[in-house]
């Protein structure tokens, strides 16, 4: 028989904080900055990331969601960037050459809107000015010098053709459409009569003279329109004169501020051609509001500074995250305003997305948000490529949109990226996107879990101390806190680490304040974090004590007192959600003879996972390299897990199976008070598992619900270190009336249930015939001699059926 | 003055341009009859009658047919009514609108009988030829309205408006319109005091003054030494578009006529003030 296996005393079932570690009576007293626990390789990665330079060097950030890697992040860079230089202003102008494409330009930080509002004073008093040159005397009489020259010029030559006219018997009258002529004698048209009663010399010199002056008429008509144009020519030039009188001196003295921009420098001297070219635009009268008006005022518009990028109030290099990164909010996006029924736009409707905005320094984005988005991975990836932004409507990408748009100029970018996601989002893209890893080429790998040392247990306390403070918490006093980094452990289900998920312990601190605050407390205490904790599970648990109320009615049959053969307590973990729950399930085996065949009917329904599966197969391979050494294992056997009807997965039955199984070789019951959780190996080593705090909590509830009775729960030796079991819990098997075993073997464990000795081959290599091992090796060699002479009789009978078969062809 | 004053605004063909109504504008507040008249010129009609007439436009010369002239008087008579009628829908009082066929000045002595302001469009320059009204323009100073406004075209409307006073009498006449005038193109006001005497001046500059009180700019004040059509021309200076506001008399046809033939100007002549 193996050494005596003793349960496992109380303390080892939960492994306290001791709140004297936490040098502070509450976390009123620590005032240092928050701290980020447990993250060196994440944080050296991060400023590896930060500081490397070059293509391609943008960092993602992997780690499982709640544990504030944004934050973290953020931090991190305000930390450690300063503020250089490297982040320039943009502004959007309009290009007088094409204003379907708005020209950028870069200013130093802080410039963009001091040229805006200069541009606006520009354009504020050009609006002044030049009205006033145009309304000067000066201007005026030179219109009327031109205009005085144009009329006079027409004057002279029509009284000349007129006086001509009249001198040779002609009148000539203005019509609406030119002019009209016809022989006069006495002031009075000459009727057709009278002119056939001239001579005929007559008739013909004013025949001759109405053709001579028609033609001279007709060329001075189409002269007309060339005399109009020389007098509008006169009066543009005049015009543009004394414009740029106006505009010279404001102007250069705009290239004297700006001249080490040369970029604005081209601009300006264009607005002063424009200026030049469109004054009528700055003599539009405030007065009017007429469509017309409205019209100059919305041209005038030319002359904005679209400011995109301001670093005016900035303390440090851009740190911008995108918390939805469609296409148009990291690439920008061009706004339409309706005028007269159309929808129409300008450069000064270009709105700037966060790469605009993080240029020169950091953008932040949400891995899973952005992958989500239609075209914006694409986009991104272009835009890192090129080293530009290119603006480009979702709309016109996709045809949506029909109607004139903008193609403004591309800015030049320079920006480190962080993508924060889940590890799988960066496996898959790391193997499927080939552009991945060109343009990521750093990752920062947060940890889930930190060690449970007291060292990182005051760092944890600390951790707490800054959340409360920041969420404008109570104080927790230290006994709190010290019930806080409990929690962190069994989070996690180990109660050597701490989990590094604050978004857990976040909302447990808050809900330990609402609580403080109900009772009208002004320190947070453990009772407090107690009740939170309590509270959560209650609003979670709906469905555990529906579980548990079906096993007290015997809908479903779990015993937990008496032995039965061939059936055993498994523990299995139900996760709803953030809410995990252990639930007993009984486990059966049936054995008859046959080939070694282990039939897991789970799998053969289709209920039972790989790994399931797999924990079968490696238990019947235990089973034959353990006994049956020296025969075939002769063997039929069933498993079950009994009233299943839904998946089930993993190896964590596999020691309960095996019991079962050994119980049903053995005949020997198996006691119901306990229950069994582990996988088995091909050597019969009891293996770790997951959800060991869940799994005894669950039997336990069961049992206490029908009165404990020196129940327990086998698990493995190895998931002793993981236990964090609730106080009741602690308390049951403190006062003797719950037990917890820690188990290496299947023979450890098979004593446990049956009471009886496992039995270890003598030196003859048998097992004692009073042992659970002898019993099923002598149930197992039971079944090959039968089986071997129940295949004898199978071949005789063959054979005779062979000979008859040959001597009736050879008599044939 | 009648109750309700009457308005008479005519219109023939040589005035290429509706917007001489627009001086319409400057009486928009008064509560009167307006009629807008276009005459059909038997002058052109009597050169469209004979066959030997030619009409002579960008297209060419070719016959000056009736029928032709017919439909372009058609045509200018409908554009003058539909731009009239959108003036005078917005002004207060009845408004009514006809054409008359016949010799221009006759005409108009006719239609303008009993009106208190007559508005005449005369052309800028006739494509330059002489101005119509030379040797009529004396039955046109003689018709007896209250006030008349010979109108040019818009370029005219929104100018320096200029008021010439020889006396004290002038005052009553002229101030009010020129104010009215000024207030409503939102033009700057000038006045021309002709030399009659030192005193004379004074006295007539400070009536003036006290008539045009409360305009909102500054006023500029000027003498000259006779209201002579090349006097005026010279103290107004080369201004393009300039109302001229000045008090009727019996012997004003010549100066008139000089004015119309010269200048470009709107000229205002006032018997008494239609306020």
């Amino acid at each position: 028989m193996a050494d005596r296996i003793d349960p496992l005393p109380a303390d080892a079932l939960y492994t306290r904080c001791d709140p004297a570690i936490f040098p502070f009576e509450t976390t009123a007293e620590l005032t240092q900055p928050n701290e980020v626990l447990g993250q060196t390789r994440a944080l050296r990665a991060l400023a590896f990331g930060i500081d490397m330079r070059g293509d391609g060097y943008n960092l993602f950030v992997l780690g499982r969601p709640g544990s504030h890697q944004l934050e973290i992040v953020r931090e991190f860079l305000e930390r450690r960037v300063e503020r250089p230089d490297s982040a320039r202003d943009w502004v959007y102008l309009n290009n007088f050459d094409d204003e379907r494409r708005p020209a950028a330009a870069s200013l130093a930080p802080g410039r963009a809107i001091r040229f805006k509002h200069d541009m606006a004073q520009l354009t504020d008093d050009l609006r002044v000015a030049i009205p006033a040159a145009f309304d000067s005397e000066h201007f005026r009489n030179k219109v009327s010098e031109i205009d005085r020259d144009f009329e006079e010029r027409q004057r002279v030559w029509g009284q000349a053709i007129e006086s001509e006219a009249n001198e040779n018997g002609l009148s000539l009258a203005p019509t609406p459409q030119g002019f009209v002529m016809a022989p006069l004698r006495d002031g009075q048209i000459l009727s057709d009569q009278q002119f056939e009663a001239l001579p005929a010399d007559d008739r013909q010199r004013i025949r001759e003279t109405m053709a001579s002056l028609s033609e001279r008429l007709r060329r001075h008509v189409e002269e007309m329109p060339q005399w109009h144009k020389e007098r509008r020519e006169r009066i543009r030039s005049l015009q543009r004169e004394v414009t740029d009188s106006v505009v010279v001196q404001p102007i250069e003295a705009m290239k004297v501020t700006y001249g080490d921009e040369t970029t604005l420098a081209r601009y300006l001297d264009a607005v002063r051609e424009d200026v030049l070219a469109n004054s009528q635009l700055f003599q539009a009268s405030e007065e009017r509001e007429s469509p017309f008006a409205m019209s100059l005022q919305m041209q005038l518009r030319r002359y904005q500074v679209n400011v995109l990028v301001d670093h005016s109030t900035a303390a440090t290099v851009p740190i911008v995250y995108e918390s939805n990164p469609s296409v148009q909010n990291m690439l920008g996006r061009t706004e339409y305003v309706a005028q007269f029924g159309a929808l129409v736009t300008d450069f000064t409707l270009i709105r700037p997305g966060a790469l605009h905005r993080a240029n020169g320094g950091y953008l932040i984005v949400d891995a899973q948000r952005l992958l989500v988005e239609p075209y914006a991975w694409q986009a991104l990836k272009r835009a890192l490529f090129a080293r530009e932004i290119r603006m480009e409507s979702l709309g016109q990408l996709m045809s949506l949109v029909s109607t004139a748009s903008l193609e403004p100029d591309a800015i030049p970018l320079d920006v480190k990226v962080i993508l924060i996601g889940e590890r799988q989002v960066y496996y898959l893209l790391a193997a499927f996107d080939p552009d991945f890893g060109d343009l990521f080429k750093v990752s920062a790998d947060f940890e889930d879990r930190i060690d449970r040392s007291v060292e990182n247990s005051q760092h944890y306390g600390a951790q707490i101390a800054s959340i409360a403070r920041r969420e404008k918490l109570r104080p927790f006093n230290r006994a709190a806190v010290a019930r806080v980094v409990e929690h962190g452990a069994r989070v996690l289900g180990d109660a050597g680490k701490l989990t590094t998920r604050l978004r857990d312990i976040t909302d447990l601190l808050r809900e330990s304040d609402y609580f403080c605050t109900q009772a009208g407390a002004p320190t947070v205490d453990v009772a407090h974090v107690e009740r939170a904790i309590t509270e959560r599970i209650s609003r979670l648990d709906r469905l555990r004590g529906e579980m548990q109320d079906e096993v007290l009615r015997h809908s479903v049959l779990i015993d937990t007192a008496g032995g039965v053969i061939g059936q055993v307590n498994g523990l299995s973990v139900i996760q709803l959600g953030e809410f995990a729950f252990g639930r007993p399930s009984r486990i059966t085996a049936t054995v008859r003879i046959g080939q070694g065949e282990i039939v897991d009917i789970e799998r053969e329904t289709e209920l039972g996972g790989p790994i399931h599966t797999k924990g079968v197969l490696i238990l019947s391979s235990y089973l034959a390299a353990r006994y049956c050494h020296r025969q075939p294992l002769s063997l039929r056997a069933s498993l079950v897990f009994e009233q299943s009807y839904g998946g089930v997965e993993g190896d964590s039955a596999s020691v309960a199976e095996t019991c079962a199984l050994l119980s049903a070789l053995s005949n020997i019951a198996i006691s119901q008070r306990f229950a069994v959780t582990g996988s088995v190996n091909q050597r019969g080593d009891v293996q770790v598992i997951g959800g060991a705090n869940e799994k005894i909590e669950g039997f336990f509830d069961l049992c206490k619900a029908r009165g404990l009775d020196g129940n327990g729960v086998l698990i493995p030796y190895d998931n002793v270190q993981h236990l964090m079991l609730r106080a009741d819990v602690v308390d049951a098997v403190r006062r003797g009336e719950f037990f917890v075993y820690g188990i290496r073997t299947i023979d450890e464990a098979i004593e446990l249930l049956t009471g009886l000795p496992a039995g270890v081959r003598d030196a003859n290599g048998a097992y004692p015939p009073d042992s659970v091992n002898g019993a099923v090796e002598r149930a197992l060699t039971e079944f090959a001699a039968v089986r071997r002479e129940y295949d004898a009789r199978g071949a005789a009978k063959t054979s005779d059926k062979a000979a008859h078969a040959h001597g009736g062809d050879r008599d044939g | 003055m009648a109750d309700v004053p009457r308005i008479v605004v005519a219109l023939d063909p040589s005035v290429s341009e509706a917007s001489a109504f627009d001086v319409l504008r400057y009486f928009g507040d008064l509560d009167a009859d307006l009629a807008g008249v276009f005459i059909e010129d038997s002058n052109l009609l009597s050169h469209a009658r004979s066959s030997l007439a030619r009409e002579i436009d960008v297209h060419g010369a070719r016959d000056f047919a009736i029928e032709s002239l017919e439909r372009q008087l058609h045509a200018r008579s409908a554009e003058m009514r539909r731009y009239f009628e959108s003036l005078a829908r917005a002004m207060r009082g009845h408004h009514s609108f006809h054409v008359a066929r016949g010799e221009v000045a006759a005409e108009i002595e006719r239609v303008a009988a009993n009106c208190e302001l007559l508005v005449i469009g005369v052309a800028r320059a006739h494509r330059g030829l002489r101005a119509r009204w030379g040797a009529d323009v004396h039955r046109l100073t003689a018709v007896g309205a209250s006030t008349t406004v010979f109108t040019r075209d818009s370029r005219s409307s929104n100018a320096i408006v200029t008021a010439v006073v020889r006396s004290i009498e002038d005052v009553a006449a002229v101030g009010p319109t020129a104010l009215r005038v000024a207030r409503t193109s939102h033009a700057p006001l000038r006045v021309l005091v002709v030399a009659d005497g030192a005193d004379a001046i004074a006295q007539t500059r400070d009536a003036i003054a006290s008539a045009l009180a409360g305009f909102e700019r500054a006023v500029r004040y000027d003498v000259i030494a006779d209201r002579t059509s090349a006097t005026l021309e010279r103290a107004v200076g080369a201004q393009e578009g300039c109302t001229l506001v000045l008090a009727a008399g019996e012997a004003d046809a010549e100066l008139l006529r000089s004015l119309l033939e010269e200048t470009t100007w709107n000229v205002v002549l006032v018997r008494s003030a239609v306020v």
